[in-house]
């Protein structure tokens, strides 16, 4: 019930935003809907009559449907960019099929006996097709529309990931988020949605004769007017356009933290990490947000702004473990350490991207820094007991655990089992305090804010400085937990606001006081 | 229903020539000609796969022919649009031929429409054909869904009477039919006002309906004419052990219906009496009036005399008429 009732707040909180959402969903929808029916219909028509044809069309609009879309809306930003455009071409080829399948199957479908009675009583082939084959295939036409329709609210959600909007802003933002509220917000609708375009469209393929021919008059003038919802988020300020992540624009340490404490106004679409490094890097965008580490940093050319007012949590990697363990063997303290402050921000950048774009194996990029840095010893291998190490499923943690492991063996007598891929925080987390792994990679932004969830006004206070978020946590983590933050690595995965470096450069912005500064004289 | 004298001067009405369609090696049609009156009602009959439909649809170019040609009124078919030429030739299927999205009065409508008739004579020409073939006023606004079989052939009927063509070609018209249905409407149709003045090219493999309606019977099998003329030409002069065999099992029933009463006037006896039938019926039709009476009045078509047929000379002329045929 409690539940229930937060979820009405925060949709009446949020109704501008859903409303605008909602609009933008519904016109995405049906400007894609409009151009598959105008492109389907005459190809439907086309196949059905050169059926030699209909293989070749089925089979392309079939492979279409196949493509993931994440994949396919992947496809289209680097031909049509970011934002609408590649939202409504993917859109459009989802809806292509069942089109185009419905219209050649409606016709083909008419019984051969009306067909030759239409012929025979002296109709040209063109008004055969438009009294008889078209009238007589449009419920199993407009089936296919529905399920075109259908799909596409479906799939719409997903144009949040390329800066499109839509529902789909709510529903990722709260999965990023892990706020139940804020999917529902963007799911409810989005199904509600669904379900409403179904009935209606159900209702119109129900009619019959003369009305079903004013329906048909109809339909498409609703169909523009459900486009014109679409209105590209008008009055853009100022010549930057930032791309952040749903769950960056719902964070008080994100874009939230931006507005607050540098006052920075600047025009952003939502768009997903997974395509927004490409986007800036095609200026498509000028700013994202980032993480300071990762390694299409390097790829892209891009430069990481100073957090000059300290709205960035530190994220700092060190290795947990539990004090039990240390207990026992205690030479494994000082093997993990040997990594202390060894691996700094562009280091670490440097290794992910050789993981990430050169696709290089982790344990081989970590031989080749261990023994760089003259640390790599052959393994010992010793049999006293098997640490077990666990990692989350992202390149830089793979890294890190394979260093672990190479320092164990070589300095200790200790074996490692490895147990990769545990998810998220929460899965390692839990493993950890349930004994089934011994340590793993943490960061120490992470631990406060999700594992220890400290209240506001802690945060507040230990935010801008690293050491004492790190105090805090490695107190906290003993305290309560019988976990032992180590030393950290040296490097800081946090937020951050990345800009390519040559138009970085140009500009003369460094930090994100400068990009502010600039944003504000060129409004 | 037999052709006036006046008319046979005349150019025949549809003129068929050396015919032929191959598809692949197979010959449907294999270079057959006829010719057919204007007024007269002609038969293709056959069993299924003799070309009969093939020929049937190349009359209205719904098939081309690969050789021959074909001529209506003295005029080559292929010298007009294939769509107007079938806008002037009205073609009636099988029931479920209808348009199922059109109501009756739209379907009956079609031809008036694409030859751009005017709403009022439209409507009015539908409202008439309604009422000619018995149907309902309020079936206007029915869908052909909602009507029985025999209904929806009537409005098949209806439909290709519509525009009032000269010629009239049918597919198997009763073909979906039970056999009363079939034999009900058929009456209906002969009946007609229209009817009699109407060139008729008429598709069946139903021997009945061909003695019947036909006024000529052009019997084909394997793409080639077997025979063509009369009723009583093919049943009692048949041309090969093919048109024999093809009737052996219908004979007697056939024969009843193609010998008429004015083939054994002179045997009967003047006689006054309650008239019933003229003398143009068939045996078979003076048989179904008699039931159990022993006898009744028929007029002579021509000069109207009347002569008592009774039951046991009917017979014994008939034996006598066929046994001089054959």
């Amino acid at each position: 019930m409690n539940e229930q009732q937060s979820l009405w707040q925060f949709m009446a909180q949020q109704r501008d935003k859903l409303f605008e959402q909602a609009l933008q969903h519904i016109g995405l929808t049906f400007i894609s809907l409009l151009i598959a029916v105008a492109i389907g219909l005459p190809l439907g028509i086309l196949i059905a009559k050169r059926k030699k044809l209909a293989g070749i069309v089925l089979g392309f609009a079939g492979i279409m449907q196949t493509i993931p879309s994440i994949a396919l809306l992947g496809f289209m930003i680097p031909i049509l960019g970011i934002g609408a455009k590649p939202a409504i071409a993917a859109l459009f080829l989802y809806a292509l099929l069942p089109i185009i399948r419905n219209t050649y199957t409606g016709i083909t479908g008419v019984d051969p006996a009306v067909r030759e009675a239409a012929k025979g009583m002296g109709m040209t082939p063109a008004q055969v097709l438009k009294n008889v084959e078209l009238p007589l295939a449009m419920p199993v036409i407009l089936a296919g529309i529905r399920t075109a329709t259908v799909i596409n609210v479906g799939v719409a959600t997903l144009a949040a990931f390329i800066a499109a909007g839509g529902l789909g802003e709510f529903i990722f933002g709260g999965i990023s988020l892990n706020n139940t509220n804020m999917i529902l917000a963007g799911a409810i609708p989005a199904a509600l949605l669904a379900i409403l375009f179904d009935f209606l469209l159900s209702r119109i393929q129900s009619l019959s004769g003369r009305k079903l021919r004013m329906a048909m008059l109809l339909l498409p003038i609703l169909g523009f007017l459900l486009s014109s919802f679409y209105l590209v988020p008008a009055a853009y300020e100022g010549k930057i356009l930032a791309g952040f992540t749903p769950e960056f624009m719902g964070r008080t340490d994100g874009y939230l933290g931006l507005k607050q404490k540098y006052g920075m106004r600047v025009r952003t679409v939502v768009i997903s990490d997974a395509v927004m490094y490409k986007a800036v890097y095609e200026k498509k965008l000028d700013l994202i947000s980032g993480y300071s580490t990762d390694g299409r940093l390097k790829a892209y050319d891009l430069l990481s702004l100073q957090d000059d007012k300290n709205i960035f949590p530190p994220y700092y990697a060190a290795p947990i473990v539990r004090a039990e363990v240390l207990q026992q063997y205690p030479e494994l303290e000082d093997a993990l350490n040997l990594l202390a402050g060894r691996i700094s921000d562009s280091i670490m950048t440097e290794l992910n991207y050789r993981a990430d774009y050169l696709h290089e194996l982790p344990d081989k990029i970590a031989k080749d820094f261990l023994t760089s840095n003259g640390l790599y010893k052959e393994p010992r291998n010793g049999k006293k007991a098997t640490i077990r190490i666990g990692s989350k499923i992202f390149g830089e943690q793979y890294i890190l655990i394979n260093m672990y492991s190479m320092l164990i063996r070589g300095y200790t007598d200790l074996d490692v089992e490895t147990k990769t891929g545990l998810g998220g925080t929460k899965i390692c987390f839990d493993a950890m305090t349930n004994k089934q792994i011994d340590m793993y990679p943490e960061y120490t932004g992470t631990g406060l804010l999700v594992l220890l969830q400290a209240d506001t006004e802690t945060v507040n206070k230990l935010i801008t400085d690293k050491n004492a978020v790190y105090e805090y946590v490695k107190d906290n983590f003993m305290s309560r937990y019988g976990i032992k933050w180590l030393k950290p690595i040296g490097f800081n995965n946090a937020y951050a606001l990345m800009m390519r470096k040559r138009q970085a450069n140009e500009l003369g912005i460094k930090t994100i006081s400068d990009l502010k500064a600039y944003i504000d004289k060129n409004k | 229903m037999h052709v006036r004298e006046a008319d046979a001067l005349l150019t025949p009405m549809i003129n068929v020539k050396h015919l032929s369609k191959n598809y692949g090696a197979t010959r449907a049609v294999a270079g057959i000609s006829f010719e057919v009156k204007q007024g007269e009602k002609f038969i293709l009959l056959g069993t299924s796969g003799c070309g009969k439909t093939t020929t049937l649809k190349m009359l209205n170019r719904l098939i081309e022919p690969s050789a021959g040609e074909i001529s209506i009124q003295a005029r080559k078919i292929t010298a007009q649009q294939p769509e107007m030429l079938r806008r002037s030739i009205g073609y009636i299927l099988q029931g479920n031929s209808l348009f199922p999205h059109y109501t009756v009065a739209e379907n009956i409508a079609v031809v008036p429409r694409l030859l751009g008739w005017s709403r009022d004579r439209t409507d009015a020409r539908v409202k008439e054909l309604l009422e000619k073939l018995h149907l309902p006023r309020e079936y206007a606004n029915y869908y052909p869904a909602q009507l029985s079989g025999g209904q929806q052939q009537r409005v098949n009927i209806a439909r290709g009477l519509a525009a009032d063509p000269p010629i009239i070609l049918m597919d198997e018209p009763f073909g979906a039919l039970d056999p009363v249905t079939r034999t009900h409407i058929r009456k209906e149709l002969v009946q007609l006002d229209e009817y009699e003045k109407k060139t008729i090219v008429m598709v069946t493999h139903d021997i009945d309906e061909a003695f019947e309606i036909g006024d000529r019977i052009c019997l084909m099998d394997k793409g080639r004419i077997q025979q063509q003329g009369t009723a009583a030409e093919l049943l009692f002069k048949p041309a090969s052990d093919f048109v024999r065999s093809f009737f052996s099992g219908h004979y007697l029933q056939a024969a009843l219906k193609t010998v008429k009463l004015r083939d054994i006037w002179y045997g009967f006896d003047a006689e006054p009496g309650p008239v019933i039938m003229t003398s143009d019926y068939s045996i078979w039709d003076a048989m179904e009036k008699m039931g159990d009476k022993n006898a009744i009045y028929v007029a002579d078509k021509n000069n109207g005399k009347v002569k008592r047929i009774g039951k046991d000379s009917l017979l014994r002329l008939f034996s006598e008429y066929t046994a001089t045929l054959q």
